[in-house]
């Protein structure tokens, strides 16, 4: 109480009189009052004694007034006094060194910890394996949540401007800054997140992060993707790498840009480690010479900002331990080209075409360059000049002569396919393709035309004469698919083939395919004893329509 | 995809399936070699006729042969326009048992003509041959009771007595063709105004013909006859369809038979009588023809026919034989100034049956 005072008469600079006290003493004179507190002190009720807060008990103004009531109180001790405190004390004692730690310990923030932390969290069981399938549902997610928040904002926005436009509002509203900025924030973390552009780091699509993780850099997704994670809250993230970081570090993410403010060995490691990594990928496209990357360190170093860090890592960064990736592809592949006639013309000039979906599955560890599958489809093939000419003469007894004929032109034949292929990435987009096939013939599209003289037409001509053609009975069948004489229903060829990837879905390819067989009966089709194998070259295209990792 | 568009997909594919012309290869039969073909050598050069042949025109029946009746089959070659064909007179039975009989013997000699010499006779009654003029082949009515008869055939006669008028009567004599087997040679007889005839073969079908007038279709014949010169003709059938003629000449005066003309062949010239059935080859060349029967040189010559064939021919009506043949031959021609030497020619050939 006096020191209360003391602290009162400074504040209010008022000068100590015996007055006063002779007052206060009057007023604190108070004979019922004090029976009161006799009365209740001397009483059989028993007071326990209450678990004191250490907090707050230097401000508390009773401490004087407590004293006084335990003095004149009576409290029997209890032994549970002694061990509810001892059963406290690890906790009081603890929570009291946190408090005297972080005022006190400034930490520094080494890649080990990661290894160390995501050791633990591994025994715990809260680390999870990155896989593709959880990046692609969040991306889902994210979609559907950036339409909602999107087609939500603008239409507030919409409607707003609305009510201005009709009501004659007087919008003096401006977000606040804060506000402005995570929405920026937001927006641009939508560009990054969905952008397909490799020149972002983005662990999820290009890498696991596993305890070899070397780096980890600032505003990337490290945190395990599940349908939980609110990727969007960055700003959450940016706080807690802020508590990672040492606090010299700051991340701050603005207009897709990413300042980082170096300002320790850390940082300048990580980066370095970062522009290695570049190096070994086979993009060149960033970090033109060691000369930039060397001077934008230094400008890390100069507290400068860094835009547009462009790491491409198209091919994945060899690390130890680094999972299998199995990636499985259904694709649609259809083209078109010329190839060489079998029949009269031999040019090289004849229209191919074809059409099939094909399975391929992506090698693994030191096979990741190989892609192996299997396919199946259709060609179709345009021919000219094959053409079957047959005439047979019937003597007869009677001396009559019954002549019969059938021409044959070959128009179009359609060929099923079943093959294998090995194809090898020679570098970034570009793709070698080698395959062997079984091609069965399924239809051929003919043109014909045939007399057949027998005794019935011989009865049309008149006695005495000579057997001859009838025009009336000569038959023709145009577009017909019901003759495949001739031709060889079955074959084995090979492929050489190139291939240019523009995405992951699309690829442009180029194929050069021959059989090994003569696909036509040079003696039915009265031709020269040549080997017509079948020889093409086409361009097309291939579609990837379902991926499996 | 849906159950819907599976259902699409599929429906369109049986349409197309369905839909499609699907008509296979037609099975054009096996050709085979030429059935008739004839290949030797024509004076040492090659002489062939296939039917392989596009320009080789076929012809085969039955045709006249100076009067007798033969079947024929030729080859034509129209770009050359050489032709070949071979006649084979028909057999006095062309028919036996239903059976075309065509060829008599494995081996026939060929046909050759040979010339011969008839005088009429009348038995010396009235001088009769002094009044009687013969046409000769100008036309020209000639006296005469002796003919020359230069081939062998059906020879058609003009005469004309001119004691009894202007009248022609026209009768008929075969030369080379004597009767064996079908014999249509008759007697005449009579008494007062009645003539009577009897054949000298019965069990046949008769037809008796006095001046061209059926008389009577009986074995014999008994009938008034008015003065005069008649021509009788008799004609015999057996049941295959078979028939024979003969002729003759009779002349009633003062209501009896007054003489029946007989003719008898001269010493002149000795011929082959039965010339049925024999071939004759004719090859036309040159734009002329030679033929076999032309030839006297054939006459130690045959042909020799084998694998005969008879094809019924029915949907055109025009039955055929078919046969192996082999030969060698001289050929001539008409006039005798030139002639041909066919040499091993042999193949399967076809003649004509109707």
């Amino acid at each position: 109480m006096d020191e209360s005072f003391k602290r009162l008469e400074k504040e209010f600079q008022v000068s100590y009189h015996k007055s006063f006290w002779d007052e206060a003493k009057i007023a604190l004179e108070n004979d019922a009052l004090d029976n009161a507190f006799r009365s209740a002190a001397t009483s059989s009720t028993k007071i326990t004694v209450p678990n004191w807060d250490n907090q707050g008990l230097e401000e508390a103004f009773m401490d004087e007034a407590f004293r006084d009531a335990a003095q004149a109180s009576e409290t029997k001790y209890q032994a549970s006094f002694w061990n509810d405190f001892e059963n406290q004390r690890e906790e009081l004692e603890e929570k009291d060194a946190f408090q005297t730690a972080a005022q006190q310990i400034k930490a520094t923030y080494n890649p080990i910890f990661w290894e160390n932390a995501n050791t633990e969290l591994e025994k715990e069981g809260l680390h999870y394996e990155y896989q593709s399938a959880y990046w692609n549902e969040a991306k889902e997610l994210l979609d559907k949540s950036d339409r909602r928040r999107f087609i939500g904002r603008w239409s507030a926005v919409a409607i707003a401007l609305l009510l201005i436009s009709l009501g004659g509002f007087n919008f003096d509203g401006v977000e606040s800054n804060q506000n402005h900025v995570r929405y920026e924030r937001e927006a641009s973390l939508d560009q990054r997140l969905k952008s397909k552009n490799d020149n972002f780091f983005n662990i999820a699509e290009n890498h696991q992060p596993t305890r070899n993780q070397k780096f980890d850099l600032v505003g990337s997704v490290k945190t395990p993707i599940n349908k939980d994670v609110e990727l969007q809250d960055e700003a959450n993230n940016n706080e807690i790498s802020a508590d990672v970081f040492d606090q010299n570090k700051q991340a701050v993410l603005s207009h897709g840009e990413t300042n980082i403010v170096a300002e320790n060995h850390y940082q300048e490691e990580q980066l370095k480690f970062a522009k290695d990594a570049s190096l070994k990928a086979l993009d060149k496209r960033t970090l033109n010479n060691k000369r930039d990357s060397r001077s934008r360190i230094s400008h890390l170093q100069q507290n400068e900002r860094i835009q547009n860090y462009e790491y491409s890592l198209l091919t994945p960064i060899e690390l130890k331990n680094r999972p299998k990736l199995n990636v499985q592809n259904l694709s649609v592949i259809a083209g078109f080209g010329f190839g060489r006639g079998y029949g009269i013309n031999q040019n090289f000039n004849l229209p191919r075409a074809y059409l099939g979906v094909d399975y391929s599955r992506k090698g693994s560890n030191k096979f990741n360059r190989f892609e192996f599958g299997g396919g199946l489809g259709v060609k179709g093939l345009k021919e000219d000049g094959i053409v079957h000419e047959k005439r047979t003469v019937r003597y007869m007894e009677n001396t009559n002569a019954l002549t019969s004929w059938r021409k044959l032109k070959i128009n179009d034949l359609i060929y099923g396919n079943l093959n294998l292929f090995l194809s090898f990435n020679i570098r970034s987009k570009h793709w070698t393709t080698v395959g062997v096939g079984l091609e069965k013939l399924l239809a051929v599209r003919s043109n014909m035309a045939y007399f057949i003289n027998d005794t019935k037409t011989k009865n049309k001509v008149e006695a005495n004469a000579i057997a001859s053609d009838d025009l009336t009975d000569i038959k023709t069948v145009n577009n017909n698919w019901g003759v495949q004489e001739g031709i060889r229903r079955n074959d084995l060829n090979f492929t050489i083939g190139y291939e240019y990837r523009l995405n992951y879905k699309f690829s442009l390819q180029t194929k050069f395919n021959f059989g090994l067989f003569d696909r036509t009966d040079d003696d039915f089709y009265n031709q020269d004893q040549t080997f017509n194998n079948e020889m093409n070259a086409t361009v097309g295209i291939r579609y990837r329509f379902f991926t499996k990792i | 995809m849906t159950n819907k568009t599976i259902g699409i997909w599929a429906l369109c594919t049986i349409v197309f399936l369905l839909g499609c012309k699907k008509e296979t290869l037609p099975d054009l039969g096996e050709s085979n070699a030429p059935i008739y073909h004839l290949k030797g050598s024509l004076n040492g050069d090659d002489f062939v006729f296939d039917m392989e042949k596009s320009d080789i025109s076929v012809n085969y029946g039955v045709e006249e042969i100076n009067g007798m009746t033969a079947h024929f089959g030729s080859m034509e070659a129209t770009n050359s326009g050489e032709k070949i064909k071979i006649s084979v007179l028909a057999n006095e039975k062309r028919v036996i048992n239903n059976n075309f009989n065509v060829f008599q013997d494995q081996n026939i000699p060929f046909l050759i003509h040979e010339k011969g010499r008839v005088q009429f006779d009348f038995g010396g009654i009235g001088n009769q041959n002094n009044y009687m003029y013969l046409q000769d082949k100008n036309g020209n009515f000639v006296k005469t009771d002796v003919l020359e008869i230069p081939q062998f055939g059906k020879i058609n006669i003009n005469a004309v007595f001119y004691d009894f008028g202007n009248n022609t009567f026209e009768f008929a004599i075969n030369h080379g063709f004597q009767q064996h087997l079908l014999l249509a040679e008759f007697q005449v007889s009579g008494e007062g105004d009645t003539l009577k005839l009897s054949p000298i073969q019965d069990n046949y079908i008769d037809e008796w013909y006095v001046d061209d007038i059926l008389v009577g279709t009986k074995a014999l014949y008994k009938g008034h006859i008015e003065d005069g010169i008649h021509v009788i003709k008799h004609i015999v059938m057996d049941k295959d369809g078979n028939s024979a003629e003969a002729y003759n000449l009779v002349r009633y005066k003062g209501g009896k038979n007054f003489w029946t003309m007989k003719m008898n062949y001269l010493p002149t010239y000795e011929f082959e009588p039965y010339n049925f059935g024999r071939p004759i080859v004719s090859v036309y060349k040159n734009n002329e023809w030679y033929s076999t029967d032309l030839s006297t040189s054939n006459k130690t010559n045959s042909m020799s026919v084998t694998k005969i064939n008879v094809i019924p021919n029915e949907i055109e009506n025009k039955p055929l034989v078919g046969f192996d043949l082999e030969f060698s031959a001289y050929l001539a021609n008409a006039n005798a100034t030139d002639s041909i030497f066919v040499e091993n020619m042999e193949g399967r050939f076809y003649l004509g049956l109707k």
